[in-house]
């Protein structure tokens, strides 16, 4: 066991060297830079309607926003941001941790070593969360600045840290779903088919919270109820939709582990 | 000599296609091993195997006694390895894609680096990004990969692709050095035929996934054809004489004699006596042994 875990913290450092170094980890936080930005512009247009009257792409953008540049608007956008956005670039992150083995085809090289594979998928999974979290406070932290620029009103803290925690959840349970894409990245080999499932469950769990009554079931339509990103009434998630979130979860990892153990690697 | 890796009837298919056929062979400790094979033959096959890649559909593989399973984490301390093309994290440096596998081979100190940078000539590309790495220097990478961690056994598929001619000697005169002065063990695959030969203690061919000849050094001399080629000033008259004397001798399309009785393969002061007492002086005399691609060719049954 003592081994298991030294194993894990020698395959945590190198992975975690692997990313950093890499530069699709940048692009990703310039990419968060760039949603905030255009935050800041919607909000402008906002507090400045003669300006987005002008500009008829704006205009409609905004109005998709709603009337209000206030921090209530804004704590409900990025609910919904880490919602989409999140999923987005944490799916990208993960299908790319796991896909440049099988696309640089460095794969051979982590496959008879005196680590166990077991703790090298653990330490990329365990990267991939970290640096999703990453992601999203870049995210948080990026938008808050865009906001205090535009200027949203009075500050409330307690409703900040209120909207805080549920930014934290939404984006634990997007990071939670990407198990399952290192899952289709290890099958696949490739970054094609895991970013058309990606693409494929965005849809899906869309249609799905203004379609049916039961998607708070459906695991990747659960942290766009939890934002509020629902037109059906009443929609709420419940104890059996966090009890599924975690199986799904708990599923990509074991199926992950299981192909890397098992599965021939030609 | 206590065996260092050795297979028992190792057999992998793929659906309908079995890749490798009941090979049973065995390695001994400190030797070099040719694995020689057109491409397709299966050597790729029985080297993921022997690493654990991939499972044996039959049989069983052994590396210093302990069976080869992917679990066996301990085996890989002592074991290094390079499976066809070598890659690696293209944005990181030479420096960096070593210190990764130095790292994950659990060793603590970067002395084996900075050694296994100058050994291979990298030290100039030391903080050059491994995509920007020519062919050769890649393949050097690959190789130093390999050994990051010193282990006793190196399995190497095809380790001097994309070398030049000076690198090539390169490699060999270090994987010579490493097997008899340091007692390493080495399997080495290659398509370069002169370069096994000049390396390998023993040698083994696989063909369609079957292990078809072992050969060491002297049974190679001795299965290897052996022909002597001469010309005279008539020489129709020449195969006319050795036939008389019931001697298998035919010409060739370049009109020059070949003998392969082995009185006179080995003797061919024989035949230059012959001629002389007949007045037919030699112009031309050559033993000729066959080298090891004609050999091989000849063993797969591959005909021009």
């Amino acid at each position: 066991m003592k081994s298991f875990f030294k194993s894990i913290n020698v395959a945590l450092k190198v992975e975690t060297i692997k990313t950093i170094k890499s530069k699709v980890f940048l692009w990703i936080i310039l990419f968060s830079l760039f949603v905030s930005f255009m935050l800041w512009v919607l909000f402008y247009m906002i507090k400045n309607p003669t300006i987005a009257r002008e500009s008829i792409i704006l205009r409609a953008k905004a109005n998709i926003l709603g009337s209000t540049a206030d921090w209530k608007t804004f704590h409900e956008i990025m609910n919904m941001l880490i919602a989409i956005i999140g999923f987005i670039s944490f799916g990208f992150l993960t299908i790319w941790i796991f896909g440049r083995e099988y696309v640089e085809k460095t794969y051979k090289d982590l496959l008879a070593l005196p680590i166990k594979r077991e703790a090298i998928i653990m330490a990329k999974t365990i990267n991939s969360f970290l640096f999703s979290i990453v992601i999203a406070f870049f995210l948080y932290l990026f938008s808050m600045i865009a906001a205090f620029l535009v200027g949203l009103g009075e500050f409330d803290s307690k409703i900040a840290l209120f909207s805080l925690k549920r930014y934290l959840i939404i984006s634990l349970m997007n990071i939670a779903l990407t198990t399952v894409l290192s899952f289709i990245t290890s099958i696949a080999r490739s970054y094609i088919m895991p970013f058309g499932f990606l693409v494929l469950m965005i849809l899906v769990s869309n249609f799905a919270i203004n379609l049916s009554e039961n998607s708070q079931y459906i695991p990747w339509a659960i942290p766009l109820i939890y934002a509020g990103m629902f037109i059906k009434e009443g929609l709420t998630i419940d104890f059996i939709s966090y009890i599924i979130l975690a199986f799904t979860c708990f599923l990509g990892f074991v199926s992950t582990i299981i192909f890397w153990v098992k599965a021939d690697q030609r | 000599m206590e065996n260092a890796i050795v297979t028992e009837n190792l057999t992998k298919k793929f659906g309908k296609l079995t890749a490798v056929d009941h090979i049973s062979l065995n390695v001994k400790k400190g030797e070099i091993y040719g694995f020689l094979g057109l491409n397709g033959a299966g050597k790729t096959t029985t080297i993921r195997m022997l690493l654990g890649m991939i499972s044996p559909s039959k049989g069983d593989a052994y590396i210093l006694s302990k069976k080869v399973k992917s679990s066996a984490n301990d085996l890989w301390e002592k074991v290094g390895y390079l499976v066809e093309i070598p890659y690696s994290y293209g944005e990181l440096t030479v420096y960096e894609n070593l210190e990764i596998y130095r790292k994950y081979h659990l060793k603590n100190d970067n002395q084996s680096t900075l050694r296994l940078l100058e050994k291979f000539k990298l030290k100039e590309y030391k903080n050059v990004k491994a995509k920007n790495l020519s062919s050769g220097n890649n393949q050097r990478l690959g190789i130093a990969k390999a050994m990051i961690h010193d282990p006793e056994i190196l399995i190497l598929d095809e380790p001097v692709n994309g070398l030049d001619p000076a690198g090539i000697v390169e490699i060999r005169q270090l994987l010579l050095d490493l097997s008899k002065n340091q007692g390493k063990t080495i399997f080495i695959s290659s398509h370069i035929l002169s370069e096994i030969s000049k390396l390998a203690d023993r040698i083994g061919i696989i063909h369609n996934g079957k292990l078809i000849k072992e050969l060491d050094e002297d049974s190679l001399e001795n299965e290897r054809k052996k022909i002597l080629k001469f010309s005279t000033i008539d020489n129709e008259k020449a195969i006319f004489l050795l036939n008389e004397r019931g001697i298998n001798a035919k010409l060739d399309n370049e009109n020059i004699c070949i003998i392969e009785d082995k009185n006179y393969v080995d003797n061919p002061e024989k035949i230059s006596l012959l001629f002389c007492n007949k007045n037919l002086p030699l112009k031309i005399l050559i033993s000729e042994i066959e080298d090891l691609e004609k050999y091989f060719l000849r063993i797969i049954g591959f005909n021009k």
